[in-house]
């Protein structure tokens, strides 16, 4: 079972923040084919393993994150 | 000063797209749309101003506004600015459409394609394979893909589809939405908030600023021009050097979100849950989950 806070992160929400439990029980409904492209779409985005990302050092993607959430600006209109 | 780094232009808000959480609620027959006179103007302002790095077009629709924006491209061409279009692709109703639309633009650096079952309902996945093909044979135009989507299944379907329909892209956003269902009106966020937001509270940096079809311009994407209470700037300069008593001072420095709020009534129509530098502000504070939460329950 993957920390609440990787899978926080993984769905675009801030690493400080705890999911609720419906989207911890969303992402256990996945098939595998899903959680597969989910976390292989992760990786190459934040290039980075994703069995390396624990809750100790999720917060060094912080950096990346504000990156994405720059271009989540861009996208506003569409 | 503060330092405004992007210059986002809402050309108009027609899109055959009817998306229930779009937040300028753009329609197939919408019939606001920026002049000539002003999309010649603006970019000729933000094309001077060295601060303003990234240029983005955006609606609606904005190859629904082609004369607009060619213009605007044209003037800003010369200029060192990234130039950026999001689209939902509407108008790709072949390859040759593709082809004579982007004949007409000067130069373009990044494309976001929105594509989610959203955008799926009004346009066929033809026009996304018809701009796939285009982009192939112009390695100079990064592409992105954007997605919106109610629950992370949702989300998992629509990266695999892009994987199988084999689209050329180097990034995704993930756009979590709250879908109240076509014609229904969203939560504005001081409504939902205005009793949960602590007294200190500041917004974080903002770069960004946003012009709307009539010329005027905000300082956020999401504080949407069209709703009432917004500070307005009736030119660029004055935006930009605008560093007592604007928006930018009040909501950096002298006052509260929540007094911001009762003061000059700021609202829009929040419901996406993408952070961007405002809005990554109330995740990190806990107050973009107290949005989620409250308005799925409405």
């Amino acid at each position: 079972m993957l920390s609440t806070v990787v899978i926080a992160f993984l769905l675009g929400f801030s690493p400080t923040q705890q999911p609720s439990e419906e989207i911890v029980n969303q992402w256990n409904s996945l098939s595998q084919e899903e959680v597969q492209v989910l976390v292989q779409n992760f990786e190459n985005e934040y290039k980075i393993k994703f069995s390396d990302v624990t809750d100790e050092n999720i917060g060094t993607l912080e950096g990346l994150e504000s990156v994405r959430a720059m271009r989540a600006l861009d996208m506003r209109g569409n | 000063m503060i330092s405004i780094s992007h210059a986002n232009f809402v050309l108009g808000f027609r899109c055959k797209s009817k998306c229930s959480h779009c937040f300028v609620d753009a329609t197939p027959d919408h019939q606001i749309g920026m002049s000539l006179a002003i999309a010649d103007s603006l970019s000729k302002q933000i094309g001077a101003e060295d601060e303003i790095l990234t240029v983005h077009f955006s609606g609606g629709e904005p190859f629904a506004y082609m004369d607009a924006m060619a213009l605007a491209i044209d003037n800003l061409v010369s200029r060192e600015k990234s130039i950026i279009i999001s689209t939902g692709c509407s108008e790709f109703t072949s390859l040759a459409a593709v082809e004579q639309l982007f004949s007409q633009l000067k130069r373009v650096d990044r494309l976001w394609v929105s594509f989610d079952s959203f955008h799926l309902e009004n346009v066929p996945i033809e026009n996304f394979r018809y701009l796939n093909d285009y982009v192939k044979n112009h390695a100079s135009i990064k592409v992105g893909y954007s997605i919106c989507y109610r629950s992370i299944k949702e989300y998992a379907s629509t990266l695999l589809e892009i994987q199988r329909e084999g689209f050329i892209y180097d990034s995704i956003i993930k756009q979590p939405v709250v879908d109240f269902g076509r014609g229904k009106r969203l939560v504005p966020y001081p409504q939902t908030l205005s009793n949960n937001i602590p007294d200190d509270f500041k917004c974080s940096e903002v770069s960004l600023a946003n012009i709307w079809p009539d010329g005027t311009v905000t300082n956020c994407g999401i504080f949407a021009g069209r709703n009432p209470g917004i500070k307005r700037f009736d030119t660029l300069r004055s935006f930009l050097d605008g560093n007592s008593g604007d928006v930018f001072s009040v909501i950096r420095s002298k006052y509260s979100l929540k007094e911001i709020n009762q003061k000059f009534g700021i609202c829009t129509t929040v419901n996406t849950l993408a952070p961007c530098t405002v809005c990554k502000s109330f995740l990190e504070n806990g107050m973009l989950k107290t949005i989620y939460e409250e308005t799925a329950e409405t």
